[in-house]
């Protein structure tokens, strides 16, 4: 029996809580001075909303629950769980108040697919919303990938507690020894790609037609979605609306770039180019992207999908790399993915969404590292069985340094794994409980919500069932966590009610 | 500096646009990758 935590536990986690749900406001001040400056008064008024509230509760926290007491690893978890719920039901208010959504669990899914940097949309009239509210849509992604935790990490740096807060948030991979350093470099390196990113692709964008101020718009929206591995787009046709090859190019490099962990982009920033290649996740990644890409690509030949070869690449490969980099963006509509789509190829997009990209990135799903861990963990076993039995079988990876592999590792690695199968296999019943879709269909567009993608194959509608529609909220939250702060909530939750006092 | 460290770590960092290159590398061999493969499809299949 867990003790039952005291008032003092829960005093800590509201004021951290606090903290963080006040940072929200950082996103919503931006999008509402564009709003302002473009005389979008709706907007204005739904961001300015958003932003006072968010200032009241971090007001509120500091003045009634302001607390010295350190931060232990189990309240840090909670706060991450509960910041991701409890933010995204904030972040959902100025979109509520958009009008462009249909009641609050609309707004929420619509937040909380910004903020895991999923990209599934409820919003009605995507094409008419304003400029100012997209933004704040695309710049949920940004706080959602480059973390809730630490954004305020970065901006508020100081107390106690931090390195926990970074810990519960399943990004223990510290770039450097000192927690608010990382946070520094992992921001410097997103400034620098949104630097060059945009100006890429907005001369893409000028180039596919999309004239002055409005493809630097398009652009800066297109780079948050890519670079985060979000997905959200300004237009409901999503990449498929600029018909540009240009463009695609530019988003092909982003999202390779948004789906590396921060500890490779480190390596590659301090020229230890080698060190990065012989990285296990690196060659793993490679393996499954390159895999993945040319089954897809042979198969939609074969069927006679695409009869050229831009078509097969254009529509083929770039939809396997948004996929497996968790991004999400379309080349093509959603039901032509499972109307004129060979089986095969929509597989091999399937599991390239489920794998995902490296961990300590923006990607979601099982993470290269945990797939190469528990490939590497069966082939200890047989190696094991086959050799005498008297033999000390070592087997060994790349990360960073030489490491020895341990079972707990491979412990660690398979749990995870099955929870995300498991994860997904649910949504997909769920799915065919509440609606007339396929199989398949139920599937993908469960995986794509667990995996934090946001390829859709129409399921994501505003018309969709609230139950479905809860499940995928709850899968994007999940999979963004990676379940065990999720878990350590729930288990919170039960020691406040039967735990030991 | 220990003895042994790196010169370059901590403070002797590289330029954050020298650190692009090998992602740009990687995307346009991906890149051409993929459309050669396309053409071989193209030219046996279709």
């Amino acid at each position: 029996m867990v003790a039952r935590p005291e008032r003092r536990d829960l005093r800590i986690i509201g004021y951290h809580l606090g903290r963080i749900l006040a940072g929200l406001s950082l996103i919503m001040l931006p999008p509402a001075l564009v709003a302002l400056a473009l005389g979008e008064w709706n907007s204005a008024t739904a961001l300015l909303t958003g932003v006072g509230i968010t200032v009241a509760i971090g007001q509120l926290t500091e003045w009634r629950l302001e607390t010295r007491s350190p931060l232990t690893l189990a309240h840090g978890t909670v706060v991450v769980a509960l910041a991701w719920l409890l933010g995204s039901l904030l972040a959902s208010i100025p979109i509520l108040l958009s009008g462009h959504v249909d009641g609050v669990l609309d707004a929420w899914f619509e937040a909380m697919s910004g903020l895991t940097t999923s990209g599934l949309t409820v919003v009605q009239d995507l094409d008419h919303l304003s400029y100012s509210m997209n933004l704040y849509r695309h710049l949920t992604h940004f706080a959602g990938g480059q973390g809730i935790v630490i954004v305020v990490l970065a901006l508020f740096a100081a107390g106690s507690g931090l390195g926990t807060l970074y810990a519960a948030e399943g990004r223990d991979e510290r770039v450097m020894p000192n927690v608010t350093r990382t946070a520094r470099f992992i921001f410097r390196v997103a400034l620098v790609y949104l630097v060059v990113g945009t100006a890429a692709l907005t001369g893409a964008l000028w180039a596919a037609g999309i004239p002055g101020w409005r493809g630097l718009w398009h652009g800066v929206n297109l780079f948050v979605a890519a670079f985060d591995t979000g997905g959200f787009t300004p237009m409901s046709t999503s990449v498929g609306y600029y018909h540009s090859a240009g463009v695609e190019a530019v988003l092909v490099v982003l999202m390779l770039a948004g789906t590396i962990s921060f500890i490779l982009h480190y390596q590659l920033w301090m020229g230890r180019h080698r060190d990065a290649a012989e990285t296990l996740e690196v060659r793993t990644l490679a393996v499954t992207l390159v895999t993945l890409t040319s089954v897809a690509m042979l198969a939609l030949a074969v069927a006679g999908s695409y009869l050229d070869a831009g078509g097969l690449v254009r529509k083929g490969a770039f939809t396997v790399l948004s996929a497996h980099s968790g991004t999400g963006f379309a080349v093509t509509s959603g039901t032509l993915l499972v109307t004129d789509w060979a089986p095969l190829a929509v597989v091999a997009v399937l599991v390239a969404m489920g794998l995902g990209g490296m961990a300590g990135s923006t990607a979601g799903g099982i993470k290269a590292i945990r797939v190469a861990v528990a490939v590497k963990g069966v082939l200890h076993d047989i190696r094991r069985l086959l050799l005498p039995e008297s033999a000390v079988v070592v087997t060994s990876y790349h990360a960073g340094r030489h490491r020895i592999l341990r079972d707990r590792e491979v412990r660690g690695a398979m749990t995870i794994l099955l929870l995300y199968l498991a994860t997904y296999v649910v949504g997909a019943v769920v799915a065919l409980f509440t609606g007339p879709w396929t199989a398949t269909e139920a599937l993908f567009e469960s995986v794509s919500a667990a995996a934090n993608v946001g390829l859709s194959v129409g399921i994501t509608s505003p018309e969709m069932p609230a139950a479905l529609q809860l499940t995928y909220l709850l899968q994007m939250w999940l999979g963004r966590l990676e379940f065990f702060a999720a878990f350590a909530l729930i288990g919170y939750a039960i020691s406040l009610a039967r735990g030991r006092t | 500096v220990h003895p042994g460290t790196s010169r370059r770590l901590p403070s002797g960092r590289r330029s954050i646009l020298a650190g692009m290159w090998p992602i740009l590398a990687a995307a346009g061999g991906l890149v051409l990758l993929s459309t050669a493969f396309a053409w071989l499809l193209v030219w046996t299949l279709v």
